[in-house]
């Protein structure tokens, strides 16, 4: 069927096209079926808009092309929601300009979940991650739906800590949904096609460019209730979510970072501006966002059972708590000999306790 | 006339018998070089015939041939001058007699003797042969007189080498010397003063101990440099059929210091990052030896490994696994021997940076990915011990501990060695790194915890398949070190450690 949804398809289809132009040719036109009908029209019309689109016009508005973009689409399982429609997820509103069509792939109810969107720079500490997945452990617990950008760092750390407990992520990707970028992130994108929503605000062939990134964020904000920052650097795209999400009076949170380390200038400013986006614990945002209660204790760290470990593992978990995370540190501050050291760290990093970083660095 | 001198020439590191026949009869005056000389030894007439000259000797006014035989082989170099000067002289009757002498040397024009390279493995080849009796340049000397059973006699001009074959003149034969490896060395490098680094020491004692490779991985200024400049200090002294082998083959590339004589010193070689592959194999057009084979019996170190170009790195990966490199010419092919052990050192990433506290990491994700990517799998798969390197505080730099002096260590090293020679003997292998399939299944039996202990690792810690090898030879180093016959839990887990 080629009707009104398939001509806000069509439409969008014709690219650089403005707002201001796509509402003429909607009224112009009643559906697809029309415009499609009457090609020769519906191309001069289109085309009066700019005449270097004429080629683009001649490839969209044509039948064949438009029927095999929509099987492609059904075949792909992508699915796309037109503006005009009742169903089209009403989050997009708060962003300043909604797009026409928004492509999807996966769970649609996430779009009206409680959510929070987590984000932060790609390059990270590891207190960064750490922070990012000790937060999403208890989104997941809570059931809110944990929002990012499916970058590498932080954006990685909180889709694939959400869907390792069980909770709902939602990724808004920044081209096309045929693209996965970056290619490391190729298994997580299938993990969250199944389990959770991918989000484009393009065609699914469209290729990424550089200015779809900033883009996208203001759809993380857009979607979620409230956006948590993590962890940015002193230009970091956070910053940028941020910006977006304060403009769309969606409430900022904000975890506070080393005042030495440079991958918390971003963040700690945030803070300095704005306070009420302190945090110090996942349990602020959930009571907050969902409107219930927690007590101060929802965010401990994972529960390591303390008492199950020997006392020469419990006197290296003291040390890296202190902050001394390096191998001839720790021997120093334990006053254990090389090889219990070594046994030791190896035990606990087999438990999954502690993992071993750059440098002889280990981290909780 | 006719006369026969012998002589040796080289052939990779092989020396091999080269006669140089002389004949002077009448016609047109005129000399001859045949033999396949190139044009050091074309050359060799005007040289031989000016010092004859000048050494108030006189010179054939007839057709003088020279022949050097084996006439298929081509000759290269000016080793044969005094041998040809020499022969010039029995076959114009000069000098009376038939020589007896092996005579290598190369002549200035005033008729004084210049050295060669590679007398050690020419004399050494000879004696092979049955050759007793040498002439040699007197800068020569020192390096002839180590190999044993044999008269050397140094000469420093031609009239001197004329008077003594005529009879009138005495020279005593060069003393023989006796191979001893320098025991009380002062290193310039000492494990005494790097301070901290405790798990890179280790890593360090365990590799040399057992003849692993090692790639240390560190940020700038970390001590990468200095920790592994320390590894010759404690590695276990020159045997004197490994000291004979480094000697021949420097004495071949003509590195050798004329005044030592014999290397004592394991040798420690780092080209520079923009070194080619020819260089660090060896080969060209007159054959020399490599990087690879300069390092025989000591450490190959590459500083900043992925800054090498990915060809060259990709060429040691056959010298890694068969400790020898055959290079193959057009004309000729020789084999040089390349038991080296490779100290390398990486940055974890392009501005070094990663996994440093004070300062920030600048790369992007792609950029780590392709600068570790230089190093390829394969390659990787011949370096048993990976080890990061931290940076150390100023604390401890100021901090008045004194570390453990190499000469310490270097005794613990030389006993663990001295276990495994006397493990392997029936095996042909000399330490744990050169053991195969085979013998790992001989020696390094696991008992049920260890095995326990290995499979763990591998699931939890995600080890390759390729490093399981890897880590056993490497425990079987460790309980070697600690004196254990089989392979102990402890072991396993420190092996692990060292792991990628």
């Amino acid at each position: 069927m080629l009707g009104r949804n398939e001509l806000y398809l069509l439409v969008s289809r014709v690219t650089g096209i403005t707002a201001e132009e796509t509402s003429k040719v909607l009224s112009e036109f009643e559906t697809a079926e029309d415009a499609l009908s009457d090609m020769e029209r519906s191309k001069t019309f289109l085309s009066i808009f700019a005449e270097q689109r004429k080629s683009i016009v001649s490839k969209v508005v044509n039948r064949d092309n438009f029927c095999r973009f929509t099987e492609n689409l059904s075949s792909n399982g992508v699915y796309y929601r037109t503006i005009n429609s009742d169903d089209y997820p009403k989050c997009l509103f708060a962003a300043e300009n909604p797009p026409t069509v928004i492509y999807y792939k996966g769970d649609e109810k996430l779009f009206s979940a409680p959510a929070v969107g987590v984000v932060g720079s790609r390059r990270c500490s590891s207190y960064g991650l750490d922070m990012t997945k000790r937060f999403c452990r208890d989104f997941a617990a809570s059931g809110l739906t944990v929002v990012s950008g499916l970058a590498l760092g932080i954006d990685t750390a909180a889709h694939s800590e959400t869907l390792k407990c069980g909770g709902k992520t939602v990724a808004v990707v920044a081209g096309g949904l045929n693209h996965v970028y970056p290619k490391e992130n190729e298994g997580l994108y299938g993990a969250i096609a199944e389990n959770g929503l991918l989000v484009s605000l393009y065609s699914p062939e469209t290729p990424i460019r550089r200015f779809m990134f900033p883009m996208r964020n203001e759809f993380i904000s857009a979607i979620s209730d409230g956006v948590l920052i993590v962890e940015a650097g002193a230009n970091s795209g956070a910053l940028i979510t941020a910006d977006y999400a304060k403009k769309q009076g969606k409430k900022l949170y904000v975890i506070p970072g080393n005042l030495n380390s440079p991958f918390s200038v971003g963040s700690n400013s945030l803070i300095k501006k704005c306070p009420s986006s302190f945090v110090l614990a996942a349990s602020d945002i959930i009571s907050d966002i969902m409107e219930i209660e927690l007590g101060e204790c929802g965010n401990a760290p994972e529960a390591i059972d303390e008492d199950s470990l020997s006392e020469d593992e419990k006197l290296v978990m003291q040390a890296l708590r202190l902050g001394l995370t390096e191998f001839d540190e720790m021997m120093q501050a334990t006053k254990m000999d090389y090889f219990a050291l070594t046994e030791t760290l190896f035990g606990l990093e087999i438990m999954g306790i502690i993992k071993k970083v750059a440098g002889n660095n280990y981290v909780v | 006339m006719l006369s026969r001198i012998s002589s040796y020439a080289l052939l990779g590191i092989e020396g091999y018998r080269v006669d140089v026949e002389v004949d002077i009869s009448g016609g047109l005056v005129k000399t001859d070089i045949v033999g396949m000389g190139d044009t050091a030894v074309k050359e060799a007439k005007d040289r031989v015939s000016t010092a004859i000259l000048n050494s108030g000797f006189s010179y054939p006014h007839s057709r003088v041939i020279v022949s050097l035989a084996p006439a298929y082989i081509k000759k290269e170099g000016t080793s044969f001058d005094l041998a040809m000067a020499i022969g010039i002289m029995y076959a114009s009757g000069q000098i009376k007699g038939e020589c007896e002498y092996v005579i290598i040397g190369e002549l200035a024009l005033g008729g004084e003797i210049r050295g060669v390279h590679g007398i050690l493995p020419l004399i050494i080849a000879a004696r092979a042969r049955g050759e007793k009796k040498f002439i040699v340049p007197r800068v020569n000397a020192l390096e002839a007189g180590y190999a044993e059973g044999i008269e050397v006699y140094s000469v420093e001009s031609l009239s001197q080498a004329v008077e003594f074959l005529r009879g009138e003149a005495q020279i005593l034969p060069e003393k023989p010397r006796q191979y001893a490896p320098n025991e009380k060395r002062v290193l310039r490098h000492d494990f005494k003063y790097v301070k901290g680094q405790t798990k890179a020491k280790r890593a360090i004692e365990v590799a040399v101990s057992g003849g692993h490779n090692i790639i240390m991985i560190g940020s700038a200024g970390a001590g990468k440099t200095m920790l592994s400049r320390c590894i010759p200090g404690i590695m276990p002294p020159l045997e004197y059929e490994e000291a004979l082998e480094v000697t021949k083959l420097h004495s071949v590339a003509g590195t050798l210091d004329m005044n030592t004589g014999i290397i004592t010193e394991r040798p420690f070689r780092s080209p520079h990052h923009t070194a080619t592959t020819v260089s660090l194999t060896g080969g060209g057009r007159m054959s020399k030896p490599g990087e690879v084979s300069l390092a025989h019996c000591g450490v190959l170190f590459l500083d900043e490994m992925p800054e090498y170009s990915r060809h060259t790195l990709e060429t040691l990966r056959q010298p890694l696994e068969d400790k020898k490199i055959t290079i193959a010419r057009a004309n000729q092919t020789v084999e040089y021997p390349c038991n080296f052990m490779l100290v390398a050192s990486m940055n974890p990433c392009p501005c070094g940076n990663l996994g440093s506290p004070d300062h920030e990491c600048r790369c992007s994700h792609a950029e780590i990915e392709r600068y570790r990517a230089k190093l390829s799998k394969p390659l990787l798969d011949r370096i048993d011990i990976e080890v990061h390197v931290s940076g150390v505080k100023y604390d401890e730099l100021t901090a008045d501990i004194a570390a453990e002096p190499s000469a310490e260590i270097a005794k613990r090293v030389r006993n663990v060695r001295a276990v495994q020679a006397e493990r392997y003997r029936s095996d042909g292998i000399l330490c744990n790194d050169d053991m195969n399939e085979l013998h790992l299944k001989k020696y390094c039996a696991l008992d049920m915890e260890s095995q326990a202990v290995l499979k763990q690792a591998f699931e939890k810690l995600g080890l390759s398949a390729r490093a399981y090898s890897r880590v056993l030879k490497v425990a079987r180093t460790i309980a070697d070190m600690s004196g254990e016959e089989t392979i102990k839990r402890g072991h396993i887990v420190e092996a692990v450690s060292y792991r990628r």
